[in-house]
Formats: structure tokens, C-alpha cells, sequence
């Protein structure tokens, strides 16, 4: 019973601190969940020229993150040195994404991070509850990977056949840090996009190969998307708030429509049809309803 | 784990590290001999359970009854043929022509109902205009057959099955692949493990195993069918490795042999088979148990069809249950075993623990080389793990 959060900024507009309106949205829904918090904001303006590799070192039960800018040039080795160190989990890989998270309360997030002054072009929030691993900073939401920068993802439910995709990945070569099965959707997400770049087909490709009851919602750096699985046994709902003198218009996707309410984004209220991803571009004009 | 499996691991790892070569007794005979356990074959398939992680899970219906059995065999060159069950009915000693006949008419009901599964056979059988083919054949063609594919052509399979004996083999299947665009199933048990990697370089679309047949194998002495089904898995797998294939590429897997069961298709196609090739004797055995007339072609028919359809809802119930909506889904984590013989054999983690007992070695070892300073690399202590557990 996690609780999912997304927010979408019309016009590209990335000056309004969108880590408010993320903070809204899941202390709202905090009751769904309590044992860990996670965002990933987007913001174009945060980095040009360096690679963020954000990863946590476990040692003796603890886990210290570590941020490291890395040029270009020297990523393939240090990748080579990071996945060889059974202590490493990488969290987030980005040039233009701040993912952070951590086991608590959102407001305990807010204290560590200063969630609520983070600005962006949209940003995606999980509250979760654990069913399948362990209640770790490493496996708490949104989920990156380091197949391509630049992509989170949150999740609410259960990847049945988590371990049969982990096995085709991995088959494939690529690396997973954790045995969450939402890590599974990020890799799965940046492998498809790496072979034809349609993020609307790697979804469907997901929904089509994933079994079990699941609602997500996936970032990449100029947009969204709210999936649900074939049978629509998870809930995900989106809304629209147009805006006014202090703030600008958005969109809005939540798990609950209490969030969607603590944030005004209550026109054009909807729910995704099971199976068919709805996605979010940000260069979207003002007022405009995505098909 | 007790202090006399403890005990054995500390005297392998002790031996290693004075002789600098590992043992070779496993710890699997020196425990029996501890116990005083009769070394007598076990049939490990009844300590295998079906265990789904996701059984805590709330079920998601009113959809659990949606199991999809859907196979397509047939690789990206190929023809596909799509089975509505995977099962390939698979003639592994020649039957009587009635008995042939018999299973020819229910696999024509069960088309008709949408119940579509392969049949693999070498004798033709006679259809009439009324009585045409209406299921995918797969037609069987010895290894030393010398001539080319036009007989074989003559009666239109979907599909061919090659049995391959040898490096003489590999001609034929080239010559078979560059002549025939439907699937292409090589049945390696004669020389299972070999040459699987070359058998699916030269186009072949599934690779059929019959657990029967390995395990009287030198090879695979004393080794159970899970231990099979499990290395063919694997060396498709190490095939696959690295490469981008998406899953329309895929080479099936075909497990014959002792897997005539329900319980134990969900089982062999958890440990990784796609579909299994369901032995035609024991199907004529079975639907003739019941038969007042054991002769007439249409009861025997009666009787097949009616074990067909049940065969189906029993194996759609366990991924029903695990919250599956496709029977592929299945996969070695849904496995759990009570015996140490299962999991090293088939690598399936143990009921309890959840842990495949060759990583209990592998900690205790890591441990022990790490608490005692004894300097092992990586390859030396898997060299360790695997003396111990004799892989």
C-alpha cells in the first residue's frame, strides 16, 4: 500500500520550488505509508557538464550516501570500479535529475534534504510500505539506474514475476543493485528506451511482459508517465490545477485523490485505462489534455 | 546447518589449504554416511513445492481465472506456430496405428475448442477430408536419414523434430534449416549437454531434452530430471548471454522423459522448460485405465481429450494461485525443496530458509576462510563450494 506522486509543470516552467507541491501530495498520503520517503526532481539548469553519480557505501549496518560528479570520459570506469564493490548500491545516475531518499516520514526527508525549496520542471514522490525487501535506504523509492541517466521510478504494488525480468536483465548484462522489484521497471524502462526510444512502446512493452498488480510512474528528463497494469487492480488517478497570479499551471498524478485535493489540481480528474500508459511531455502548452 | 555438516566443510576447507588441491568426496556422501542414509535414488520431484513469494500478496481478483498457456515457437526467420497449451504430445516408443489415431481425434476436438497442442510423430497418419489435421505436427526425422526433405515435405508439418546423434548431425540440421522455415526442433538427449550452443547458432528453435534418456547417460549417473531440466536451461541461457535478443527470439526448451504430471509440468516449467513434450505411451496408459473398450479408437479419444482439458485447469491453478496471469511467468523462485539433493541439483533454494544450499556453503565458507585468515581467492573458494557440493 504504497502511496505514488507525480508533478508536472506546464510551459517548462522550472522556477517554482516543485519539491513543495511533491511534499503536499505525500503528507497527504502519508497514511498509506511510513516506513520510507523518496523524490526525483528535474531541473535542466542543475548540471551541464558533470555526470551525479549519488550511491550509498554500506558499512557495518550503516548507510552513508555519497554524491560524486563524474566527467564523461571517466564513467565507464567508474562504474567498473563501483559495481566490482559489493558494498555499493547506486542510486541515482543524472545530469539533470536530484534523487533523494531515505527510510522515514516525508517531514524527516524535508529535514534532511530541504525538500520542500527544490525547484524543477516536474518531480516524481514515493511513500513506502515494504512487502518484498527490507526497509533500507537503498531500497527505498524512486528508483534509478545507471543503463541511462536520467530515469526514476515509483511504484505501488507487486511485479509478480519480478525474479523471471530480473533474469532476462541480467542475462542481458546489466547490473541491479537491490532486490526491490520496482528496480526492475527502471532498468526495463531504459533498456527499451535504449533500443527504439519511444517511451509509450517501452511501457507497453512492460505491461505486456509484467504480471501482478502494480500502478508506477516513470521520469525521464522531459517527461512522465502513469502506468497501471492490464487488469487495473492498483489505483492512479491525475488532475489538473490551471494555475493563478502566484503560481503556475500543472499537472498533477497521485495514488489518492486527497493529494490531487491538497494540491487544487482537481480539473480534468481522471484515472489511466488499465494497460495503456498516459504520459506527461513536459513542452506541453498550457491547458492542454494529453490523448 | 548442524556441527557435522559444519565439521566436513571445515576439513575441506583445511585440506585445500595444506595440499593446495581440492577434495573430491562431497559432502553430500559424507553426510549419508554419517546418518547412515541409504544411498538408494529418491524421486526428488514430491520435495519440490510450488512457493510463490507473492502468496501473502492479496489476490487480485476476479481475474485469477485469466492464465494465459500461450506458447509461439518459431524463432525471427521462422514460421510461428502458437500452442494454446504447452504441451507436445511426443511419441517417445513407437505406438500402434489405432492408439495414433485416437490421440489424432482428440487433438482435433481440442483444436476445435481452441485447445491447440503439438503432437511429435514419425508414422503418417491417414486424414480424410472430414478428419483434416486441424493441430500443428511436428514431423519426427531420424539422424540417419540420408535423403532430403522432400518426403518429409509430402505431409506438411508445421514443424520438424531432428534427433541429433552427433558431429555428423549438424550437416543435416543445416541443410534442413536452409530448406524449411517452420520450426525446427533438435532433440539432444543422446549427446545433452553437448552442442547446444552450436544446435541454436544453426537456427534451431527449440531444443527438446528427455530426462529419461540423460539420466541413464554416463553424465548424468545417479542425477535426478530437475538437474537436467535445470543444465539445459542454463546452456540455452549462456547461449542468450549478453545478447539483445528480445524474447520473439527466443529457442524454447522441450522437457520430455518423467514429466507426465500436472504437479510436475508446474514444476519443470518453474525450473525454466517452455513446454513439455508429453509422453504419448503414457498417455494411451493413462486415458485406457478408464477404458471399458480399450481398442475403440473413439473412447480412447474420449478419454484423451477429457485428461487434455483436465491436465489444462490443474496446471493453470498453482500460477492462479501465485497471481499469475501467464503460465510463463513461472519461474525457479517459485520453488522451494526439503532436501539438500533438490537444491544442489536443480539450484532451488530451501523450504525455510530461502536460500539454495550451495550459498549456505558458500557464507559458511566465506566465514570460516575470513575468521581463520587463510588466504583462498575468489576462484579457489568457489573451487571450495563446489568439491563440497559436488556440481
Amino acid at each position: 500500500m504504497c502511496g505514488i506522486c507525480a508533478v508536472m509543470m506546464e510551459n517548462r516552467n522550472k522556477d517554482f520550488p516543485i519539491g513543495c507541491l511533491l511534499y503536499k501530495m505525500m503528507e497527504s498520503q502519508q497514511i498509506r505509508a511510513q516506513d520510507s520517503t523518496g523524490v526525483a526532481i528535474f531541473n535542466k539548469e542543475t548540471n551541464k557538464e558533470f555526470y551525479k553519480l549519488d550511491y550509498f557505501r554500506k558499512n557495518n549496518g550503516k548507510y552513508n550516501p555519497v554524491t560524486e560528479k563524474v566527467p564523461p570520459e571517466r564513467l565507464d570506469k567508474t562504474f567498473d570500479e563501483l559495481t566490482q564493490d559489493p558494498n555499493i548500491v547506486i542510486t541515482s545516475f543524472a545530469k539533470e535529475m536530484n534523487l533523494l531518499k531515505d527510510i522515514g516520514l516525508v517531514r524527516d526527508l524535508d529535514a534532511k534534504y530541504k525538500i520542500r525549496s527544490i525547484q524543477g520542471t516536474h518531480g516524481i514522490g514515493h511513500l513506502r510500505i515494504a512487502t518484498s525487501s527490507r526497509v533500507t535506504p537503498d531500497n527505498a523509492h524512486p528508483f534509478s539506474t545507471i543503463v541511462m541517466p536520467d530515469i526514476a521510478v515509483v511504484h505501488n504494488g507487486e511485479i509478480t514475476n519480478y525474479s523471471k525480468l530480473r533474469s532476462s536483465l541480467e542475462l542481458q548484462g546489466y547490473h541491479l543493485f537491490t532486490r526491490c522489484d520496482s528496480e526492475v521497471i527502471a532498468v526495463f524502462i531504459a533498456d527499451q528506451l535504449l533500443r527504439h526510444g519511444d517511451l509509450e512502446k517501452a511501457n507497453y512493452e512492460l505491461i505486456k511482459k509484467a504480471d501482478g498488480p502494480f500502478t508506477y510512474i516513470v521520469a525521464t528528463s522531459n517527461s512522465l508517465a502513469l502506468v497501471r497494469d492490464k487488469f487495473g487492480a492498483r489505483k492512479g488517478i491525475f488532475g489538473y490545477n490551471p494555475g493563478n497570479r502566484n503560481y503556475p499551471p500543472f499537472w498533477a498524478m497521485a495514488t489518492d485523490l486527497s493529494a490531487l485535493d491538497s494540491v487544487g489540481a482537481t480539473f480534468y480528474v481522471e484515472t489511466p485505462q488499465p494497460g495503456k500508459p498516459k504520459i506527461f511531455y513536459n513542452e506541453m502548452k498550457t491547458r492542454s489534455i494529453p490523448n | 546447518m548442524n556441527d557435522a555438516d559444519k565439521f566436513i566443510i571445515r576439513k575441506a576447507i583445511l585440506e585445500l589449504a595444506k595440499t593446495g588441491t581440492p577434495r573430491f568426496t562431497s559432502i553430500d556422501d559424507e553426510v549419508r554416511i554419517l546418518y547412515n542414509i541409504n544411498s538408494k535414488a529418491i524421486n526428488l520431484w514430491d520435495f519440490v513445492t510450488a512457493i510463490g513469494a507473492q502468496l501473502s500478496r492479496p489476490p487480485y481478483d476476479p481475474y485469477r481465472e485469466t492464465i494465459s498457456l500461450d506458447i509461439s515457437i518459431g524463432r525471427k526467420r521462422s514460421r510461428k506456430v502458437i500452442l494454446n497449451i504447452p504441451l507436445i504430445i511426443y511419441g517417445n516408443i513407437a505406438i500402434h496405428y489405432s492408439s495414433l489415431e485416437s490421440v489424432h481425434v482428440a487433438l482435433n476436438r481440442l483444436a476445435e475448442k481452441g485447445n491447440v497442442l503439438g503432437l511429435i510423430s514419425e508414422i503418417e497418419i491417414n486424414t480424410t477430408k472430414d478428419n483434416k489435421r486441424k493441430y500443428p505436427l511436428f514431423k519426427k526425422v531420424p539422424f540417419d536419414i540420408n535423403d532430403g526433405l522432400e518426403d518429409y515435405k509430402k505431409s506438411h508439418p508445421e514443424g520438424l523434430m531432428l534427433q541429433y546423434k552427433d558431429e555428423t548431425s549438424l550437416k543435416m540440421l543445416q541443410n534442413f534449416r536452409k530448406e524449411f522455415d517452420g520450426p525446427l526442433l533438435v532433440d539432444v538427449s543422446e549427446v545433452f549437454p553437448l552442442y547446444i550452443k552450436t544446435i541454436l547458432e544453426e537456427g534451431a528453435d527449440g531444443i527438446i531434452v528427455d530426462t529419461d534418456k540423460v539420466t541413464k547417460n554416463e553424465r548424468y549417473k545417479g542425477k535426478h530430471a530437475i538437474a537436467v531440466i535445470h543444465d539445459a536451461k542454463k546452456a540455452i541461457n549462456d547461449y542468450y548471454k549478453g545478447r539483445e535478443e528480445n524474447d520473439d527470439d527466443n529457442a524454447i526448451l522441450v522437457i520430455a522423459g518423467d514429466v507426465n504430471s500436472a504437479g510436475k509440468i508446474v514444476k519443470a516449467a518453474a525450473l525454466g522448460a517452455n513446454v513439455v513434450g508429453y509422453s504419448t505411451s503414457m498417455l494411451i496408459a493413462h486415458s485406457n485405465m478408464y477404458s471399458e473398450k480399450p481398442s475403440d479408437v473413439s473412447s480412447i479419444a474420449d478419454n484423451v481429450y477429457r485428461h487434455m482439458v483436465g491436465t489444462k485447469g490443474e496446471i493453470k491453478g498453482i500460477p492462479a494461485a501465485l497471481g499469475y496471469s501467464d503460465f510463463h511467468n513461472l519461474s525457479p523462485s517459485d520453488l522451494r525443496t526439503s532436501s539438500i539433493d533438490a537444491s544442489i541439483q536443480g539450484d532451488i533454494p530451501l523450504e525455510g530458509i530461502d536460500r539454495t544450499y550451495k550459498e549456505m556453503i558458500e557464507q559458511v565458507v566465506n566465514e570460516y576462510v575470513s575468521e581463520k585468515g587463510i588466504k583462498l581467492n575468489s576462484s579457489e573458494t568457489q573451487e571450495v563450494v563446489r568439491s563440497i557440493v559436488r556440481e
